[in-house]
């Protein structure tokens, strides 16, 4: 169970959206990271086989991601998604699974449980236009659940739900991983680091690190300082060196940057977490 | 009688040994259905299940609309010739070919396009067999057409058909090349517009009828039927394999 990315690369007008990236996938949960415009809804979309890069391949076990054979084991949730309108959410998953070639009598068994696995049960009666955003998020889930997927790419999953359908999401996810590919994008950084196994950082198109999350955090291990200073202080270190949080306090302004050596006499080294690391990269 | 005994105490049986000796929960029931690859739905079911898809609100119109001018004409209140018959007719082939087009982009007009497109039967394939279904419908509405408009005798069945198929293929050729490079709900009015301006024009046409429909220039009509089958294949055969250049997938890079 592969997913092979070999330098793909998407350009819009003036823009490189995806840039060379080459990347291998197995099994296992994949947290993509990276600020707005970064690529990331454009790489899964190309691995959804939905947009065609300009150059470079994406294969699935040999089989490329154009191709029927791997629509068939894969489930989408996209980032934005509509409805018809008269769809309820039972008639929404069963026109899916009819689009995913699923036979009827099976479609309508499948659609049952997935609606019992994300808590829709009892609105599976009730037409989609009605449903929170939460709801909707959850609904979309069930949908990319249809097929069994071997493939499974989430895009912004999270949006919406409230922290305990958060939870709850995160479990379902890494149950889910153990035997098939996830790949899961978010702005949400705690999410990341609760699920996935492996992190991918994207920046201006390029992956430009990977790893689990120790491996990547390594790049600000024993580098992540707080400190309290005054305030002509704090605006001098705030023009050098990266600011992960910045709190106003009586004593003076609290600091949380970045740097490779002591920034200021009461400077103590504090532990590294993903969302430092987030904004280390994307606060530039 | 014996025999009811019998299967009265098996049953019986079967029902103490139930309860003495529950079955266990079934576990990794998902891991072991997993290994067996699902019965995939076969062509015809495909094609069953996206007829079920099409609103009815296009069937509806489809058969007001040629039901209602041919009823007009037998009825007496719209009465004339077979040329006055095929003029009508030819009319309304504009807006059947409107709503077959307008099948097409509901999916990019309530979002549903991206999901759709990551199907197995994706949103081209899908798209094409809707379209495939109303067309075969419309084919066999101009074929009930055809019978009212040769009884006379002054028009063959093959010229009734082309003069039907053409107003009809040149408005579904035009709709899809305006979807193509036209994004969002104002398609659909583009569309609507491309209709009413060829069943405009087959309206002026009634002016000069006889010039149009002269068997002289009938090797016009097949030249020009020839040439929008063949651009309407190209069409068919990019929104299969060209995505990129659709209107979807414009929308999609927003």
């Amino acid at each position: 169970m592969e997913l092979v990315f070999d330098r793909v690369t998407k350009q819009y007008k003036n823009k490189i959206a995806v840039d060379r990236v080459s990347l291998t996938l197995t099994k296992g949960v994949y947290g993509l990271l990276g600020a707005n415009g970064a690529g990331k809804t454009t790489l899964m979309r190309m691995m959804c086989g939905i947009l065609k890069p300009d150059s470079g391949e994406i294969f699935y076990d040999g089989i490329k991601v154009e191709e029927e054979r791997y629509r068939d084991i894969l489930g989408y949730l996209p980032q934005e998604f509509g409805y018809y309108p008269e769809f309820t959410a039972w008639d929404f998953l069963m026109y899916l699974a009819s689009l995913k070639g699923i036979p009827r009598r099976r479609a309508k068994e499948r659609v049952l449980e997935l609606l019992e696995l994300t808590g829709l049960s009892s609105s599976a009666k009730k037409k989609v236009k009605t449903f929170s955003g939460g709801m909707k998020q959850r609904l979309g889930i069930a949908q990319a659940l249809l097929n069994h997927p071997k493939v499974l790419v989430l895009d912004e999953p999270t949006a919406g739900l409230d922290p305990k359908e958060r939870v709850r999401f995160r479990n379902l996810i890494s149950e889910l991983g153990t035997d098939r590919i996830v790949l899961l994008s978010t702005h949400i950084v705690s999410d990341i680091e609760y699920i996935a196994d492996k992190i991918l950082i994207m920046r201006e198109g390029a992956v430009i690190h990977k790893g689990s999350r120790e491996e990547i955090i390594q790049v600000i291990d024993q580098k992540v300082w707080e400190c309290r200073v005054d305030s002509r202080q704090a605006e001098d270190l705030m023009e050098r060196y990266p600011v992960l949080n910045i709190r106003q306090e009586e004593q003076g302004t609290f600091l949380r940057i970045v740097c490779e050596e002591k920034p200021a006499e009461n400077a103590v080294n504090a532990e590294a977490s993903l969302e430092d690391l987030y904004l280390y990269y994307f606060s530039k | 009688m014996g025999n009811k005994k019998s299967r009265i105490k098996t049953s019986w049986l079967k029902k103490e040994i139930r309860q003495l000796y529950p079955a266990p929960c079934p576990e990794k029931k998902e891991d072991f259905l997993r290994e067996f690859s699902y019965p995939a739905a076969s062509k015809w079911e495909v094609i069953q299940i996206q007829m079920g898809y099409i609103r009815k609100s296009v069937w509806i119109l489809s058969l007001l609309l040629v039901g209602a001018v041919l009823a007009a004409g037998e009825s007496g209140w719209w009465s004339g010739t077979s040329y006055d018959v095929l003029w009508r007719l030819s009319g309304i082939m504009p807006i059947l070919a409107v709503l077959v087009v307008t099948e097409t982009f509901r999916s990019s007009v309530y979002g549903m396009a991206e999901m759709e497109m990551a199907a197995k039967h994706y949103l081209p394939q899908v798209l094409l067999i809707r379209m495939g279904i109303i067309g075969t419908v419309d084919f066999l509405l101009i074929l009930l057409g055809i019978p009212f408009v040769v009884k006379e005798g002054t028009v063959g069945i093959f010229r009734t058909l082309v003069y039907l198929l053409a107003p009809y293929l040149c408005t579904c050729a035009l709709s899809l090349q305006i979807q193509k490079c036209q994004r969002g709900r104002d398609t659909l009015w583009s569309c609507i517009c491309c209709g009413l301006l060829v069943s405009g024009m087959n309206l002026i046409s009634r002016i000069i009828q006889d010039k149009i429909y002269d068997i002289g220039i009938f090797y016009l009509w097949i030249c020009g039927l020839l040439l929008l089958v063949c651009f309407l294949y190209r069409q068919m055969k990019q929104i299969l394999h060209g995505m990129e250049e659709w209107e979807w997938n414009l929308y999609l890079t927003e």
